[in-house]
């Protein structure tokens, strides 16, 4: 008893700041799924509770509440009735009705404005990053320096974000422990790595992979639906992104993936058309496109059976990682055999895209077939691996740390590769006419 | 100093396997293995990891031997079982493979790759009835939701039985109904409708998909096919109509494009290869 009072100030200091009661926020908050009209704010906590989100315009005017039903400790809430291209502020609770998150500038998001909508938009790209490393903190850090600046207003992550096996432990490492300040403002989108896939199974949707991502099966965010979260698409502005999975989805030419592809692609009618993947069509870099026996053929399927449908729905831009480099192609259309069989044909412009020296790259507007994209393998947010570099397709080839960065304003898009010190290592630009 | 004598037949091993060879980042870690079973030879969970890693990597003969060596250390390991059944199912061995699956699948009913592996090598080799019945408890399993499942059980059913159309497409209609409005589900059935010569019903889905689409140039289109493969001209000619109405509803931009151009040029022939077109009077 006389312990019990010699401690009382201490239990009755520790009950007053909520310790013993101590809900903690030990993952996220992020955000999946944004809609003009809604946003999924997800977090885990140390404890089963019920998860509660507060939310407003300012943090003084934050008075909405919205909840999930039972007791867990990942918490999914889909906030819903909000206004596109407004800035919502929020803080994640629990049923104690303590707040475990605070309320300010880096607790917040802004909507997507309506599709369609032309208006800048900025994405961040990063691929093969989870290394949890030095040179993934160091990509992140000269992200973040220009971030401060001009946020991008959706992140895409190109898999194999949570080395060596993709498990909830290493994703906490190379995800949630390294990008926590980002994660609470800005939406991300992924598809599945090799490295993801090996605690995550496509067919069966299973896993840490789709247990950490909320991502759209009934075109939630525009698109088409396609009744898997594995492959998918969205619109942002008046960009349509296409997410497919290289690694553990069918590739064959009459799958379900490339027949929902096909009509999704017919359906779009936004200016620009980005598709992200995991597994590069043209690379000489830690992986080679040319070795049917790399990756289990994953690359050529991609090329052969996956590219011509890409092409001939207009595609602008194919974003990829798995090998650890930097590749940048020409102008490219019809290239789909191996780099021997590169006809000089395919290059429709032999030039950088770059303003400043031969001109952008240029394309009629409209989703116009054949007219060309370029192909960026980029996975070396994390990690270089080396490589002998020297793909025919690509005007540009690099060992460095970076993530991309795209501007997107109308019909003008500039690409950039950021190193891990801010250094501006390439750029191009795509413009319609 | 003298290195240790495993170490030497380490390093070896390791110049003289070309099969266990990998590339890109996979190669380190393989080789990390490789030096780890060395120290501790027939490891069954060493080799378990190293024959998955090579399995995934497409080399497939080395992976076999790295899980058989591991069944022998681990007879009961289930999942040792799953994966040389994998592998000697894409290495072409269907008995062995169909044999490790049926015990596996003997004694865990519910093991669903287990099941997805096998319904897959029953199509391969022919058997779609048993392939159908193995389909039909995966997509009976709560967790199972994957498109292409539901096509592939189609399939077999199909192959199984050309007569079977209706009950392919009952299955088909299950998916769409768990999955939502999928056009990978939703164009099959179309197809099988028109493959029947079931135009109302052809003309039912197509009013679903359009329903559903922003874009409605191609569906009309398509709509105009089905009705002039089914004899239907006048009829015909009006979606070809409505497809060029809706072409010419669109932004400059994308009448502009290629495709559209190319659709447009496609609908046009059509138009003008049966101008006065007297075929049966509308239906409804």
């Amino acid at each position: 008893m006389s312990v019990l009072r010699k401690h009382a100030w201490m239990i009755w200091l520790s009950l007053m700041t909520g310790s013993l009661l101590a809900d903690k926020v030990i993952r996220g908050p992020y955000l999946q799924l944004p809609r003009p009209d809604s946003m999924v704010v997800r977090c885990r906590t140390d404890k089963s509770t019920k998860g509660i989100v507060r939310w407003g315009l300012t943090p003084a005017t934050a008075t909405n509440r919205t909840s999930h039903s039972g007791s867990l400790t990942d918490h999914v809430v889909q906030l819903t009735g909000l206004k596109p291209n407004t800035r919502y502020h929020y803080a994640v609770g629990s049923e104690t009705n303590r707040w475990l998150t605070p309320m300010g500038n880096d607790h917040s998001f802004v909507t997507p404005p309506i599709p369609g909508t032309v208006q800048p938009t900025r994405v961040w790209v990063v691929g093969d990053a989870g290394t949890g490393s030095t040179n993934q903190a160091n990509v992140r850090n000269a992200y973040q320096t220009i971030h401060r600046t001009k946020p991008a207003d959706l992140w895409l992550m190109l898999g194999d974000n949570a080395y060596p096996d993709g498990s909830d432990s290493q994703y906490q490492r190379a995800v949630f422990n390294m990008y926590a300040g980002l994660l609470r403002q800005l939406p991300i989108w992924s598809t599945l790595g090799n490295h993801d896939a090996r605690h995550a199974d496509s067919p069966t949707l299973s896993g840490v992979y789709y247990d950490i991502f909320t991502l759209p099966t009934l075109a939630q965010c525009g698109g088409l639906a396609s009744g898997t979260e594995a492959y998918y698409s969205f619109d942002h502005a008046n960009i349509h992104f296409i997410c497919l999975d290289s690694e553990d989805t069918d590739r064959s030419p009459d799958g379900a993936m490339a027949t929902w592809l096909r009509s999704d692609l017919a359906a779009t009618s936004q200016d620009w058309i980005f598709a992200f993947f995991h597994h590069p069509p043209y690379t000489k870099g830690s992986h080679d496109s040319d070795k049917i026996s790399d990756s289990a053929g994953r690359m050529v399927d991609m090329r052969q059976n996956f590219l011509p449908i890409l092409e001939s729905g207009g595609v602008d831009l194919v974003l990829t990682g798995h090998s650890h480099s930097y590749e940048r192609s020409f102008l490219l259309n019809g290239h789909y055999g191996y780099s021997t069989n590169l006809l000089p044909s395919m290059i429709l412009d032999k030039g950088s895209g770059r303003i400043d020296l031969e001109g952008p790259y240029t394309k009629d507007s409209g989703n116009a077939a054949h007219q060309g994209a370029v192909y960026i393998c980029a996975g070396s947010s994390g990690q270089i691996s080396g490589g002998s570099l020297n793909h025919p397709v690509n005007w540009i080839s690099l060992n460095k740390l970076g993530s991309l960065l795209i501007d997107v304003d109308g019909l003008q898009a500039d690409i950039r590769f950021v190193g891990d010190r801010g250094q501006l290592r390439d750029y191009f630009t795509l413009r319609k006419r | 100093m003298v290195p240790h004598p495993l170490l030497l037949v380490g390093l070896l091993i390791l110049l003289a396997a070309p099969s266990i060879q990998a590339h890109g980042p996979d190669h380190d870690v393989i080789q990390s293995l490789t030096a780890e079973l060395v120290l501790r030879p027939g490891d069954p969970e060493l080799l378990l990891q190293r024959g998955e890693r090579l399995r995934v990597h497409g080399d497939l003969p080395a992976a076999r031997l790295d899980f058989q060596a591991c069944l022998q250390a681990m007879p009961d390991s289930n999942h040792a079982r799953l994966r040389l059944a994998m592998v000697l199912r894409d290495l072409g061995e269907s008995s062995e493979s169909l044999a490790l699956l049926d015990a596996l699948l003997g004694s865990q009913r519910t093991n669903l790759p287990a099941l997805a592996t096998r319904a897959d090598l029953l199509t391969r080799i022919g058997r779609h009835h048993d392939a159908v019945l193995d389909y039909d408890a995966l997509l009976q399993r709560p967790g199972i939701i994957r498109p292409d499942l539901y096509l592939d059980r189609a399939r077999a059913v199909l192959a199984a039985d050309t007569n079977a159309t209706p009950r392919a497409l009952e299955g088909i209609d299950e998916g769409i109904r768990r999955l939502g409005p999928v056009p990978s589900l939703q164009l099959f059935a179309l197809d099988l409708e028109e493959r029947r010569g079931a135009t109302s019903e052809a003309l039912k889905r197509l009013d679903l998909i359009l329903a559903e689409s922003t874009r409605k140039e191609r569906w009309w289109f398509r709509r105009g096919e089905i009705l002039r493969t089914a004899g239907r001209p006048r009829e015909a000619r009006a979606e070809y109509r409505r497809a060029i109405a809706a072409i010419e509803s669109l932004p400059d931009r994308l009448q502009r494009t290629l495709a559209t151009g190319e659709l447009r040029r496609e609908i046009e022939a059509r138009l003008a290869a049966n101008p006065t077109a007297t075929g049966s009077s509308p239906r409804p």
